[in-house]
């Protein structure tokens, strides 16, 4: 599976790479301006399986980010992301504590913040190829659960951590104006860790939990709707395939262009 | 167990005789009797327990299937036409009660599906479908009916027809959902300080790792030539699930007998401390002693101390006068001190209290097996005894599920681990840590159970 995704990444890498070596020569197909602001609501369902486990489970996250996009030149922009994330690893196991842990405790919050990157490849008629690059990282904020019925106090604190980095090209159809449907498939590296320390009366511990997720590669399908001189509406949503089922994300944005 | 109820009255006495042979095994050397009652302070006392009532389990439904019922007047055709159209795959329909289960459509979630067939005027109801699981009960023919110790189901207690003890539901060490958790690495190896062990008994044969040593004769043969051995070490390791006899704390962890005491139920403590630092050297895991003496010796400390520093987790007896910890469950930096409670979780009279007692286990009426001489020929070789003895096996076979699972705690941790979980069943008269049953009786589901994190 490792040979696979690194084969992915290296096929997109390569084309990013022929179309950046390309790009003084293509025309911007519309008018960008230098800054758009925006919020987004994401949400991604990603199967994995962590160490020790033989059970794959899901880990669900919602964040809410705020995005600012800075054009470095025409047909070349950087993204900016910032905000929030809700973390769900529901049914993870610590069995290196004391005493073990079954995680049910729902979301956690964190901290997210990111960059994204995202370059004109080429441009034929309405259509127009990107390639598009993303990387976001989770802070978990550390929570307390206190451990009750025991004959001593204690508690247990925990902080997940999570990252995505997908990296691929996206197909835009410019044909119905202030509608713009596009397409990506993009390699999709998902990783995480949940620490978790343990305080029982004389008792301490500390186990981190790694996973690894099973789906690899991402297809998205989106839309930009833009409404006005300056609002654009964006919603998306992609589908990770893997040997057994199917992972989901969605995304749904505001952007307002300056 | 035809011959059971012929037999308890025979029981009974031999219960009461193993009950004196722990009282006999504890006074290896009563000229050295130390009174400690200046030392019986509550100084060590931990602060108030604080009990608080854990969340129920949450259920656990599966993803890909619920359950429907549709209401009264919709006729299998309708109900079966609505749900096809609905694009819920393998409709399996149990109809007795007209329950539907369907597969959830692959486009939507659970929530998702459970809404669309709620907002449906003719289901009656939609579910998730739960999962079940199976509960580890082992299939010894005493097991429920007798072995209180493991999973107390209430009523009264079958010794004899004098001796019918009542049971309290719930007063018991938990072990059946432990038990889901681990059932015990046969590389856990438990070792016996003790009068030997019946190495062709049914419920050890097949548990027995070698002949182990005799300190008492002089050689490697621990054959148990007094039955109290083999009692002790069936109670903490009989063999399990295989109907036969009774059920053993631990199911697959390891016998390794050593004899200390002899035939008569007496020893010496150079024979306790070469055994010590011979099943430490032997693999030994655990040890267990039910049995010990009134002396504070610093060679029988030290003895302890060079096995719990060879990371292997000391359980002993308390003891059973009544009076004060006997040794070596009285050094508390290296051992686990073990009271008796009994069938109501109440603390036994004989159990000698004192601030080193650590936990408690049942310790009265305790079904184990005996050599098939010492019950007699036309009776099974178990009986019931009651002595801190019997208390100790359960707390050491907990100690080795622990190390079976989490082999790279020290024997301080599973000492911690088994201290802090524990039930406080004494807590409305002594709250807390006190000198009857220390933390309390011991909870093997709450020690080895995954503790639930809930919101």
């Amino acid at each position: 599976m490792r040979k696979r995704t690194r084969g992915v990444f290296s096929a997109v890498a390569l084309t990013l790479a022929f179309g950046l070596a390309g790009l003084p020569a293509l025309q911007a197909s519309e008018s960008e301006s230098a800054f758009r602001t925006g919020i987004s609501f994401d949400r991604l369902s990603r199967t994995v399986t962590w160490d020790g486990a033989t059970v794959p489970s899901k880990v669900k996250a919602d964040s809410f980010t705020a995005r600012e996009t800075i054009l470095i030149k025409p047909g070349l922009a950087v993204e900016l992301i910032a905000g929030l994330s809700l973390s769900n690893f529901n049914g993870l196991v610590f069995r290196n504590l004391p005493v073990s842990l079954d995680y049910e405790a729902g979301a956690t919050a964190g901290l997210l913040l990111g960059c994204g990157l995202r370059a004109r490849l080429l441009g034929s008629g309405d259509f127009e190829i990107e390639g598009v690059g993303r990387f976001v990282y989770s802070l978990g904020f550390k929570k307390t659960w206190p451990l009750q019925g025991f004959a001593v106090e204690g508690d247990s604190q925990g902080r997940p951590n999570w990252l995505v980095a997908s990296l691929g090209p996206r197909i835009s159809y410019r044909f119905f104006g202030s509608f713009v449907p596009y397409a990506t498939i993009s390699a999709s590296f998902f990783s995480g860790s949940f620490a978790m320390d343990q305080t029982l009366g004389d008792l301490t511990g500390h186990e981190t939990k790694k996973l690894k997720s099973k789906s690899f590669l991402e297809v998205a399908l989106g839309a930009d709707y833009r409404v006005g001189k300056r609002w654009t509406l964006r919603a998306e949503a992609g589908f990770l395939p893997y040997s057994g089922g199917v992972d989901g994300s969605a995304s749904v944005g505001l952007l307002y262009r300056f | 167990m035809r011959h059971f109820q012929k037999k308890t009255a025979r029981l009974f006495l031999v219960g009461a005789v193993l009950a004196l042979l722990g009282l006999v095994s504890l006074n290896f050397s009563q000229e050295k009797r130390v009174t400690r009652n200046a030392r019986s302070s509550r100084q060590n006392a931990a602060p108030p327990r604080v009990e608080k009532i854990r969340r129920p389990l949450k259920p656990t439904p599966a993803t890909d299937r619920v359950l429907v019922r549709f209401r009264h007047g919709v006729s299998p055709q309708n109900a079966e036409t609505i749900l096809q159209a609905g694009q819920f795959g393998r409709i399996r329909q149990i109809p007795r009660i007209g329950v539907y289960r369907v597969q959830t459509p692959a486009n939507l979630t659970l929530r998702e599906t459970l809404l669309l067939l709620r907002a449906n005027p003719d289901v009656e109801y939609a579910g998730p479908d739960y999962r079940t699981r199976i509960f580890t009960v082992p299939n010894d023919p005493f097991f429920a009916d007798y072995q209180y110790n493991l999973q107390n189901r209430g009523g009264t207690l079958d010794v004899s027809p004098d001796i019918q003890p009542t049971l309290k539901a719930g007063a018991d060490i938990k072990a059946i959902r432990a038990w889901d958790e681990t059932k015990g690495d046969a590389a856990v190896i438990i070792a016996f300080m003790d009068t030997g062990v019946d190495m062709s008994h049914i419920e050890l044969i097949n548990k027995v790792v070698s002949t182990g040593r005799d300190f008492v004769n002089g050689d490697m043969d621990a054959t148990d030539d007094n039955s109290h051995g083999t009692w002790v070490a069936g109670i903490a390791a009989a063999e399990t699930n295989n109907g036969e006899g009774i059920a053993g704390v631990a199911w697959n962890c390891k016998v390794l007998p050593v004899k200390v005491i002899d035939a008569e139920g007496n020893g010496y403590y150079d024979e306790l401390i070469e055994g010590l630092i011979w099943a430490s050297d032997n693999g030994a895991k655990v040890i267990n002693i039910s049995a010990g003496g009134d002396a504070d010796d610093p060679a029988l400390k030290a003895a302890c101390k060079y096995a719990f520093d060879k990371k292997v987790v000391l359980v002993a007896a308390a003891g059973n006068d009544g009076v004060s910890v006997s040794y070596p469950a009285a050094y508390d930096d290296y051992v686990l001190a073990v009271a008796a409670t009994g069938t109501s979780d109440e603390h036994a009279s004989f159990s000698s209290p004192g601030p080193q007692v650590d936990v408690a286990a049942p310790g009265v009426w305790v079904l184990g097996p005996v050599p098939q001489w010492y019950a007699g020929p036309g009776y099974l070789p178990y009986i019931f005894g009651s002595g801190t003895s019997a208390a100790a096996p359960h707390v050491a076979g907990l100690a080795a599920l622990l190390l079976s699972v989490k082999p790279w705690l020290t024997p301080k941790q599973i000492m911690d681990v088994i201290r802090y979980t524990a039930d406080d069943v004494n807590k409305a008269q002594l709250p807390g840590k006190d000198n009857d049953i220390g933390y309390g009786r011991i909870n093997m589901e709450r020690a080895l159970v995954p503790y639930r994190l809930l919101r």
